[in-house]
């Protein structure tokens, strides 16, 4: 495997296998007062001794994914009384995932934004969305003096305005990953931008790297309520965070790499929305960006998202 | 003097140019049928689907609510009746706020396969693909639909391509979608308020700019 990211220095294995043989020790005592002192350690500090110790995703055998995997779904089923499937599933061949975005069809009404959370299992409360709408005046195009805040009783579209959904755009050239100061972010071979929540430091420098405001944090232990869990998850998707690690739109990696559209996409009551493959030249998003006027966000930073937006 | 030049020299080159046709030598389509077909007037409305790559799309006829149309419509029935009048035992709860006054039920139903549409040309199109009758005016829009900007592809990006139908999001009697209420705006992190409108670029900023507003 090898790493996108030049600033990424793997650690000796032999100093960490020494490491990882002190820390059990030390770490097993410093948890079991945790667990006993702590009014969050029913939740909070209560990893799987084995995660502390785990690589990063990409530098770990099969077997030992599996092993972490297996961690995983044993810390969510004692965490939410819920059986949690973490998936692995690996990107597809000559697949390059690309996301097109009518304006001009868009009516603001939010319905990807929940959908969203329903898939992706975020914080619920304050709710957590990898999705803003900005409601802008028809004509301008200011980011800046858009309003992310249009109220729910009044009905959409308001006369004179139009509706621009930002998310992550799966920057070809993504600045978050060059932000990383510990390579736990990185581009995978199907053009997803995904994040290694176990080798997360939460330093946010990723989320000050975006410039589409893409990058959500959790400040906090996530509230997520078991009955609002999704079970279906994969290990770089949409499995349940912990505090103080950066999370983002993957595109429903664990929809997406099963041949499934994303959760925004079939949400959409307006068919705003266009996905698939840009290597197939016969896809429907290829049909969008070859014979409509397309643009993209802050197309000047070089950035080259694979999110389009379009007008008809 | 050369305007006179001119006009000759039009005039020559004309008749040197319809001499070089001989009239009588153009073959008469009417006189010998057997040669010529006409231009092709497809009798299968799927035609315009030529190469438009494979899809399915969900059938609409057990979403309609007096499908099928025959159990009233059948034969020695309720008779046939396309004279444009207002509707009083049945379908009055129909507004047609589509084509601008240009339309009546037996432009788009067909009077005499009543579980069918109609096209222009009478073709006989099945309730389950709209497509096929509303992509005579809204030709674009079809195209769109059938290579996938327009309307919506569902559960997959590759296999099985299944479109939303047209009538599933457009009733096609009063095609333009009604406002809805959108869902609820995102949270404020705790101890901020919701972000103001900035002031626009240009528009008043300076205090005294809004001395008008005085209480």
């Amino acid at each position: 495997m090898i790493f996108k990211s030049d600033n990424f220095t793997s650690p000796d294995p032999k100093k960490r296998r020494t490491v990882k043989a002190l820390g059990v020790g030390v770490a097993a005592i410093a948890g079991g007062l945790a667990s006993s002192t702590s009014p969050h350690a029913a939740v909070s500090n209560d990893k799987e001794m084995g995660e502390l110790f785990q690589d990063h995703y990409k530098k770990m055998t099969a077997e030992e994914v599996a092993e972490s995997i297996a961690r995983l779904e044993k810390r969510y089923k004692r965490q939410y009384d819920v059986d949690i499937t973490v998936g692995n599933a690996p990107p597809k061949e000559d697949v390059l995932f690309g996301y097109a975005l009518n304006i001009s069809k868009c009516k603001g009404t939010r319905e990807c934004v929940k959908a969203c959370t329903a898939e992706n299992n975020q914080d619920k409360e304050p709710n957590m969305e990898y999705i803003r709408v900005l409601e802008m005046d028809q004509g301008t195009m200011n980011l800046e003096s858009a309003n992310h805040y249009y109220p729910d009783d009044q009905v959409t579209p308001q006369p004179g305005k139009m509706y621009l959904p930002i998310q992550c755009h799966h920057c070809e050239n993504p600045p978050c990953v060059d932000a990383c100061p510990v390579g736990a972010t990185w581009s995978e071979p199907d053009g997803i931008v995904v994040v290694d929540y176990n080798w997360c430091i939460g330093c946010r420098m990723c989320a000050n790297a975006c410039p589409y405001w893409a990058r959500k944090f959790n400040w906090r232990e996530p509230n997520l309520p078991k009955e609002q869990i999704n079970t279906k998850t994969h290990y770089l998707s949409n499995r349940p965070r912990e505090k103080s690690v950066m999370e983002k739109c993957t595109f429903c990696l664990q929809r997406t790499r099963e041949g499934l559209l994303p959760a925004c996409q079939q949400a959409c009551p307006t068919g705003a929305r266009v996905f698939g493959n840009l290597l197939d030249p016969k896809s429907e998003i290829r049909y969008v960006l070859e014979n409509k006027a397309v643009f993209r966000l802050k197309e000047d930073l070089n950035t080259q998202p694979k999110f389009w937006y379009y007008a008809d | 003097m050369k305007q006179i030049i001119f006009l000759f020299f039009l005039l020559a080159s004309l008749t040197a140019s319809l001499s070089a046709f001989d009239l009588s030598k153009v073959p008469d389509i009417r006189s010998q049928p057997e040669n010529f077909t006409a231009a092709p007037q497809d009798p299968d409305p799927k035609a315009v689907m030529k190469d438009v790559p494979p899809f399915i799309v969900d059938d609409r006829t057990p979403h309609l609510i007096s499908y099928p149309c025959t159990s009233c419509h059948g034969p020695d029935m309720i008779p046939p009746n396309p004279k444009v009048r207002p509707m009083t035992a049945m379908h009055e709860e129909i507004r047609l706020v589509h084509g601008k006054g240009r339309f009546w039920c037996t432009t788009c139903h067909n009077l005499n396969q009543r579980d069918n549409l109609t096209s222009f040309k009478g073709e006989t199109i099945s309730f389950n693909e709209p497509y096929l009758l509303c992509g005579q005016c809204h030709q674009q829009r079809q195209k769109d639909f059938f290579f996938g900007a327009h309307g919506k592809r569902k559960n997959t990006w590759n296999g099985v391509k299944k479109l939303t139908n047209c009538t599933e999001c457009h009733n096609p009697h009063v095609p333009k979608i009604k406002p809805i209420l959108p869902k609820s705006p995102p949270a404020v992190r705790v101890g901020l308020e919701p972000m103001k409108p900035k002031v626009e670029h240009g528009q008043a900023f300076w205090p005294s700019d809004f001395k008008h507003i005085k209480k």
